[in-house]
């Protein structure tokens, strides 16, 4: 959004006023002007965000490039290019250092606990150790991750009137995310499978005499 | 005879076909003789292929729909008169530089009437009258009566191109200036077009609508520009056109000056600066007297497009345009509102509701008066139903609400069923060819994907049905058994200089374009050109590459201005977005036409030739170096040996040798040189030299006269074998001439001799009848006594070939 004053004058054109009545306007909507010397006659309409910006708003092909240029010039802008721009940076920010996490996490559908360790018994006759048949692990079909319509991190909220986000700075501040859950050590197991190894603790074989 | 040579580089003084002299050599209208420092810099042959690239300007604007204004078209040379030079000023005696059109930017050289012999060019900066110039840099003080001649040759081409990124409620328009001269794109800027209707537009199709007006006379106060004779408001005039004063060319205005207000039929207000609205400049001052000649220039730009919502699609018009309005930054061009002739995006709908809402193209008929041109746009209702829309965009617009208006809508047709898919965009041209169903008459020509339609003019009406004329299948170049069907076509173009229709493809996987008459007999097209090399021509491409028109398997897009075809490839990225500019019309099967695109060498003086034997050049097989060379299209030789001082004699194409031996030996030759242009990579030849070998007069090579055996006292002449013909020995001929007199006096051939040919193999020593046995060894003679010849007469002999 983009406020709008009228009789502003048209900073690419001085000859020009804003014929319009002020307000917020979407950053496209065709705003009504004057010349300066007949401000109550609109002779053409120009885009809300060339009257604020000027000619730049044209000379991007991305939203991308275009939300950079106008943050270069006007970090506090609500242009939907700058908040595009904010979340990218962001985005890449958490990125790189490492703290980009989801929204709303979901956990891996195959996900198990650790088993807790087991004591080794102390006895004085050998066991052949028992490999124990287990049941295979019934495979659950894995749901799909990642595919919330929710972003994977918050917006940065839109900022009222007069309000900021955070302190003036180079980069754009954002909500911290919360923290990561790891994922399971354990890779899944398909069905009808054996495990490779047993999941029982090993047996010591070794041979003591008796006393 | 003696063999001879007469060789011809291309390095001396030309003249433009126009302006033939047999002294010169004569370049056809794309022809132009470069040089350089190198020896493979001086050559000769069209204008090289340029390459522009929009995406990497400084502001990236992926460009499509080329479209072109061609502003100056300036050739020849002017050494009327003499000059007095005192500084920067130049004071003509005898001189018509204005009347003649010498442009601003052309060149001068002092002290001679010949350009090739000019040691020192001046730029002509202002031309006040047809005696007064002023130059860029001081000549210093040259005393009057002096020569001079000015290079005239200042050919500049406008060239728009249509913003195809991604759909958005503006749209920008690219403008690029080409020098034909030097084969050069100059980036010159663009412009951004605010739409009354603020939802995503796509661009289907772009003219740019340029004419000049120059009714009248004016006279300037201050910052009021009074006429006589004028109807500004009447012919509608726009705010925000350029004006310039003392010249009805553009192209000898010096100063430009911007309308800001038009207020009456015999009143405008002027401001010195271009602004985007077209006023709230600084308001000039000026003081010219009345009678004063004037050219105000009339630029606007028609895009037709379709819209995301689709009834906002349909004609918008953006008049009050000039030139200097293209910046690098963009000059932003707001929507109109309800004024007419503002400089601002207009809205030409057909209703209140459109329904010219699935635009494929658009085309510009030619301007009938300064309320009065046509355009046309093909609705594309079904991809085999389409209707034509007619709109007049130079009417006075009325009833302006929000910059929409439906005053400019004339008229649109039913539906009529065509055969394959209507192209979908910059589909629709209207022409007038010399040839085919369409001869004479002005028709809209249009691309479905597996025909070329004509509808002729006149039946555009008011619900017509049946209003399509013909239409042409394509037969590819050679048949469908030498290249299939690309059931692809996309685009019509007309060269107007060459009479023919540039049919482009898809380009997809590699398909081709052509280049045809128009017929209705399912004859093969007549040309196939461009290829898919794959090669990327963008800016970081290795300066060992050679740029050339190639598809990359993706649509292309024409514009055929003077022979001049512009070629642009619907990428939008750096790697796939170039414009270039190919010299099609200079290909040989059209050189010899209507405007010649020859390459003539002067007359090469052959004398005392008696025969000719070859005609020899060396041309450029390859343009670029080591691993990215690309092969030259070929290049062919014609002679003619009469009709050379007048330019009157017809020419005899020679084959690939090159063998002359079969034509008259004379005194003089003249070559030509012919180019294929219309090929595989379009890059055309450069011709360095060429020679031709011929016979002469003087004692055959094969022969030596012989002291020790001619004998005047029996009135005998002989001569040594000297070289072996390397087979039978051919008739020879002996001519005895009067020494004094140069009078002939025998005449005789070994064939049926009148007197007595002998021959001695051992050096003199025994003489017996002549053979035509070749030379065996170097003691071998053969001597001639003529039949009779008077006492006391001093004789030349001469012993040649028959």
């Amino acid at each position: 959004m983009i406020e709008i004053k009228r009789k502003d004058r048209i900073p690419d054109d001085r000859s020009l006023v804003v014929a319009h009545d002020g307000g917020k306007y979407a950053d496209t909507d065709l705003i009504l002007c004057a010349d300066a010397g007949n401000p109550d006659e609109p002779t053409m309409q120009l885009q809300a965000q060339y009257i604020k910006y000027g000619p730049l708003v044209y000379q991007f092909n991305t939203p991308e490039e275009l939300g950079a240029a106008i943050f270069a010039l006007d970090p506090d802008s609500t242009h939907d290019a700058v908040m595009l721009y904010k979340e990218e940076a962001s985005r890449k920010k958490a990125r790189e250092t490492g703290t980009l996490e989801p929204e709303n996490p979901v956990e891996a559908p195959d996900k198990t606990e650790p088993e807790p360790e087991q004591k080794e018994e102390e006895e004085e006759t050998i066991e052949e150790p028992v490999r124990e048949a287990e049941e295979p692990p019934v495979e659950e079909p894995a749901e799909p991750v990642g595919e919330s319509e929710e972003p994977l991190e918050p917006e940065a909220p839109a900022p009222e009137e007069g309000a900021v986000l955070g302190e003036a700075s180079d980069e754009p501040s954002v909500p911290e995310a919360p923290p990561l859950i790891e994922e399971s050590a354990f890779d899944p197991i398909e069905g009808g499978e054996l495990p490779d190894a047993p999941l029982d603790a090993a047996v010591d074989i070794s041979t003591t005499t008796t006393e | 005879m003696a063999k001879r040579v007469v060789e011809h580089l291309f390095t001396g003084g030309t003249v433009p076909y126009e302006s033939y002299d047999s002294t010169k050599t004569v370049l056809g209208d794309l022809i132009r003789q470069q040089t350089g420092a190198s020896s493979t810099d001086k050559y000769a042959g069209p204008v090289k292929v340029a390459v522009a690239r929009p995406n990497e300007t400084s502001v990236a604007i992926p460009g499509i729909y080329p479209h072109v204004v061609r502003w100056s078209d300036k050739s020849g040379y002017y050494a009327t008169g003499t000059v007095a030079v005192s500084g920067t000023a130049v004071t003509g005696s005898g001189s018509a530089w204005l009347a003649d059109g010498v442009p601003v930017g052309a060149r001068i050289g002092f002290g001679t009437t010949d350009p090739a012999s000019v040691t020192a060019w001046y730029t002509i900066m202002a031309i006040a009258s047809d005696t007064s110039i002023t130059l860029d840099t001081s000549a210093g003080t040259i005393a009057g009566g002096t020569a001079f001649v000015i290079d005239k040759n200042y050919n500049v081409d406008w060239v728009f191109l249509a913003d195809t990124a991604t759909a958005a409620a503006t749209r920008r328009i690219t403008c690029f200036e080409f020098r034909r001269g030097s084969s050069t794109f100059t980036w010159k800027g663009f412009i951004t077009l605010t739409y009354p209707a603020a939802t995503n537009h796509t661009i289907v199709g772009m003219r740019a609508v340029y004419a000049k007006y120059t009714t009248g006379t004016v006279g300037v106060s201050t910052a009021t520009v009074t006429g006589s004779g004028t109807t500004w408001s009447a012919d509608r005039i726009n705010i925000g056109s350029r004006i310039g004063f003392g010249s009805t060319d553009p192209t000898q205005i010096t100063t430009w000056y911007y309308i800001n207000a038009v207020g009456s039929n015999t009143s405008i207000t002027i401001q010195n600066n271009v602004t985007a609205s077209g006023t709230g400049g600084v308001a000039s001052n000026l003081s010219i007297a009345g009678g004063t000649a004037y050219v105000i220039e009339d630029l606007r730009v028609l895009t037709a497009t379709t819209n995301a919502t689709a009834t906002n699609g349909g004609l918008y018009m953006t008049p009050g345009l000039s030139y200097d309005d293209f910046t690098p930054a963009g000059t932003t061009i707001a929507a109109a509102v309800t004024t007419d002739k503002v400089k601002a995006v207009y809205w030409l709908a057909d209703a209140s509701t459109v329904t010219n809402d699935i635009a494929s193209g658009l085309a510009i008929d030619d301007q009938d008066s300064w309320t009065q041109q046509y355009c046309y746009i093909i609705e594309r209702q079904a991809a085999t139903t389409p209707a034509i829309y007619k709109y007049n965009f130079r009417v006075a617009l009325a009833s302006i609400s929000a910059g929409k208006t439906t005053s400019a809508f004339v008229l649109a047709t039913g539906t009529q069923s065509v055969t394959g898919n209507v192209s979908q965009t910059n589909n629709g041209r209207i022409g007038t060819l010399s040839h085919g169903p369409g001869s004479g008459v002005k028709s809209l020509y249009f691309a479905t994907t597996t025909r070329i339609y004509r509808v002729a003019v006149s039946n555009i009406t008011t619900g017509s049905t049946t209003f399509l004329s013909d239409a042409m299948v394509e037969v590819p170049t050679g048949g469908t058994g030498t290249y299939a069907a690309t059931g692809a076509l996309t685009g019509v173009e007309i060269s107007d200089q060459i009479d023919r229709l540039i049919i482009t493809s898809t380009g997809a996987a590699g398909i081709r374009s052509y280049i045809t008459k128009y017929n209705t007999n399912s004859d093969p097209f007549d040309h196939i050109f461009l290829v898919d090399s794959k090669q990327l021509d963008q800016a970081t491409a290795d300066s060992d590459s050679v740029p050339h028109p190639n598809i990359q398997a993706g649509i292309i897009n024409v514009w055929s201005e003077e022979g001049l075809t512009y070629i642009s490839r619907a990428g939008t990225t750096s790697a796939a977005n170039q414009l270039y500019a190919v010299p099609l019309g200079a290909d040989w099967a059209y050189a010899g036409g209507a405007v010649s695109q020859r390459l003539v060498t002067p007359e090469l003086l052959t004398p005392n030739a008696v025969k000719y034997v070859r005609a020899y050049f060396n041309c450029a097989q390859y343009l670029g170096q080591d691993s990215l060379t690309i092969p030259t299209e070929p290049v062919r030789l014609l002679y003619r040996t009469s009709g050379i001082s007048d330019n009157s004699g017809s020419w005899t194409l020679l084959d690939q040798t090159g063998d002359l031996s079969g034509v008259d030996a004379d005194t003089s030759i003249q070559f030509a040189f012919e180019f294929r242009v219309i090929g595989t990579f379009c890059l055309p030849n450069r011709v360095y030299n060429v020679c031709v070998v011929y016979e002469d007069n003087t004692t055959d090579s094969h022969y030596q006269p012989s002291v020790t055996f001619s004998d005047a006292a029996n009135k005998r002449f002989a001569w040594r074998f000297s070289t072996a013909f390397g087979g039978t020995v051919p008739t020879l001929r002996v001519r005895l001439y009067n020494a004094v007199s140069g009078g002939l006096i025998v005449d005789d051939t070994t064939a049926s001799p009148a007197g007595t040919f002998e021959k001695s193999t051992n050096d003199g020593g025994a003489w017996g009848a002549y053979n035509t046995t070749d030379k065996a060894n170097e003691t071998t003679y053969i001597r001639y006594t003529p039949a009779s010849l008077a006492d006391n007469i001093k004789v030349r002999a001469l012993l040649t070939q028959n």
